[in-house]
């Protein structure tokens, strides 16, 4: 258990989240927090590659929404990249839960043999939102799966989370919105928490 | 050949032959039997609300450009230039009068009409007619919102290739009148030849015991399927599957009280699940008597509409919802269209009613996303497991003529002749009848016989 994941709970979880908001743009970068914060992402990092899944869950408020929203090729360069209705997964934290609690059960055919997954994240970004000690995080992710010769993906994304931070540097994820660097992925791909 | 026959003749048990699910040659010869000739689904009219909107989608292998012209018309053209046969349109969906080749400008209007050629009157023989190099459009209809293509400029209507089963797109339309899709469409690529998933859609409940005993006991389907339909225990759930002569099917999941073998007997007090109870009276309101036993208790619903568009309508709660959020009903459109053999592109429309508000429209398509789409961790991803461990083992050197079995249910199911929709309804919850009208479909368009009947 890692010092992050022990402190976690101490924070308050009062609002739920809705994903019907939209997304908060990022405000001022807070540099003074970069290094905090990739701490935080390390650790987050190591507990799913880890399967430490019950650390895992601790990071994420009550609310907590994942969400990978349906990417949109389109003319203009300029122009909306992702679509900020339709959405290829979304998941709460119960569903997220369920999820990772299966890997128990011998006939979660999805989850046996287990996957050997990676995640190498990078390029942390922190910014200021509307909200005193909710700040939104950008990062680089790239995961890679396998699960046997025939069975492998490599995702790489820009993920974007809003976290709750208390004056201790203790991390709740609220939500988490990874934006797929490709435009039709493998369900491989999309089987993989980034 | 005796697949989809009535159930009283056909006994035998039926094997299907393994090349069909990874053979190159045989993919080839599909394009060319099955899917030419057929009305393929390319899209939702309300995809396209304005003239110029387009969507790029693949008919087979082909490219094409689904179009909303100048006045109103939807156009499905080839996604090739007449010239030298390069990609015009690049992106997935826009919005544009023309379509302007990259190499060397021939500019099509969005009619499929060859309008601009550059250098024509200079240095083009005076014989070039222009007018012989307009895009290839396929012919075009659309039927309550679903766009349909075909390659056969002479083949049958729409409404006779749907044939028995309009009257259940019908049905299950007039369930609340008009639809919209949610957004744009999911699109993923799975593992496995594009008819796995659609068998699988158009009738495969055996699955669910098995592939999704996980999801059943999370509970994941909360007040519904799981532990007992409705959380009363007096009551049932039955299934009732129709496949039509045309390939098309349909699998209904009804809630019955224990015992009872009449599918809504009574409609003095219809029940729709998934939608709220104070509106059940309006949505009875829009139907006729019989769409009403039809739909009234119904719970579950999917199938397939041949060759490859499926659909699946059913309803979750808190369980992967909002502790708040109350059964909702989602209804999800699919097509599997083949990339090669082994590979096959899906996309996922989620239709919601027009007339729900936009809290239950979101938390319809919030449901879809979370446990029927291609990332849904719960559900949908023990199916992608099974297409792909098929994949995996179904061809090498002895597998290829390994048999497999096409007979769940074969002359067991009891007739229905009370049900009120046409077609073969067979009141059996465990069958493959809705498979073997699909594969019959598809032996009379490969003139190959697929399926044949195990002698012992």
């Amino acid at each position: 258990m890692t010092d992050t994941t022990a402190a976690a709970p101490v924070l308050a979880d009062d609002e739920v989240p809705s994903e019907l908001l939209p997304f908060p743009e990022p405000g001022p970068r807070r540099r003074d927090l970069t290094l905090a914060l990739t701490e935080f992402y390390t650790d987050e990092a190591a507990a799913l590659d880890e399967r430490r899944y019950e650390d895992w869950l601790d990071l994420l408020a009550t609310g907590f929404i994942y969400q990978v929203p349906v990417p949109l090729l389109r003319e203009d360069p300029q122009l909306a990249r992702y679509s900020d209705r339709a959405m290829l997964f979304e998941a709460t934290k119960h569903t997220l839960a369920l999820k990772l609690g299966r890997v128990g059960k011998h006939y979660a055919w999805s989850d046996r043999p287990g996957a050997n997954i990676r995640h190498m994240v990078a390029g942390i970004r922190v910014y200021e939102t509307q909200r005193p000690r909710e700040f939104r995080v950008d990062s680089n992710v790239v995961a890679f799966w396998n699960r046997g010769i025939d069975e492998s993906a490599l995702v790489s994304a820009g993920r974007q989370d809003v976290v709750r931070m208390d004056g201790d540097h203790n991390v709740l994820l609220r939500r988490r919105r990874v934006l797929l660097d490709c435009e039709v992925p493998t369900y491989q791909q999309l089987s993989i928490i980034v | 050949m005796t697949v989809g026959q009535p159930w009283s003749r056909v006994k035998a048990p039926l094997r299907m032959d393994r090349r069909i699910f990874f053979d190159e040659d045989v993919l080839d010869q599909e394009l060319e039997r099955v899917f030419k000739p057929s009305w393929q689904f390319v899209g939702f009219d309300s995809e396209l609300p304005d003239p110029g909107d387009y969507v790029v989608r693949r008919m087979g292998r082909d490219s094409v450009i689904v179009t909303r012209d100048e006045h109103a018309a939807v156009r499905v053209l080839l996604n090739s230039c007449n010239h030298r046969g390069t990609q015009l349109c690049r992106a997935t969906f826009g919005n544009s009068a023309h379509f302007r080749c990259s190499y060397h400008g021939w500019t099509y209007a969005n009619d499929g009409r060859l309008v601009g050629v550059p250098h024509l009157r200079t240095a083009y023989p005076s014989q070039f007619d222009k007018s012989s190099y307009d895009l290839t459009t396929a012919r075009t209809t659309n039927y309550r919102g679903f766009l349909f293509a075909t390659w056969q400029p002479d083949g049958p209507s729409l409404e006779d290739y749907l044939g028995d089963f309009r009257w259940y797109l019908d049905a299950l339309l007039d369930l609340a009148g008009e639809w919209e899709v949610y957004g744009p469409p999911q699109r993923c690529i799975a593992r496995g030849n594009w008819k796995v998933p659609t068998d699988n859609f158009a009738g495969d409940g055996y699955h669910m015991g098995t592939t999704h005993q996980a999801a059943f006991e999370q509970g994941i389907y909360g007040d519904s399927l799981a532990s007992g339909t409705l959380g009363q225990e007096e009551l049932e759930l039955i299934g009732v599957n129709i496949g039509t002569a045309n390939g098309h099917s349909l699998r209904a999941g009804y809630v019955v009280e224990k015992g009872e073998r009449e599918i809504n007997k009574d409609i003095s007090a219809p029940v729709y699940l998934g939608y709220p109870p104070e509106l059940w009276p309006a949505l009875t309101a829009r139907q006729t008597e019989d769409e009403v036993r039809f739909n009234s208790r119904c719970e579950v619903v999917h199938g397939a509409v041949f060759p490859n568009l499926a659909y699946l309508s059913v309803s979750h709660d808190r369980a992967i919802g909002r502790p708040a959020d109350p059964l909702t009903k989602y209804t999800v459109w699919r097509t599997h269209t083949p990339i090669d053999a082994r590979h096959t592109e899906c996309h996922y429309w989620t239709l919601v009613p027009k007339m729900m508000p936009d809290e239950w429209k979101r938390r319809s398509y919030a449901f879809q996303a979370r446990s029927q789409s291609a990332g849904g961790i719960l559900f949908e991803m023990d199916d992608f497991e099974n297409f792909a461990r098929i994949d995996t083992a179904i061809s090498g050197t002895v597998a290829d003529t390994a048999p497999l079995d096409l007979s769940l249910g074969l002359g067991l199911g009891e007739p229905l002749p009370d049900f009120p929709g046409p077609g073969q309804a067979e009141f059996i919850t465990l069958s493959e009848h809705n498979q073997r009208a699909f594969y019959r479909r598809w032996g009379e368009l490969m003139g190959w016989d697929a399926l044949t009947e195990a002698t012992s």
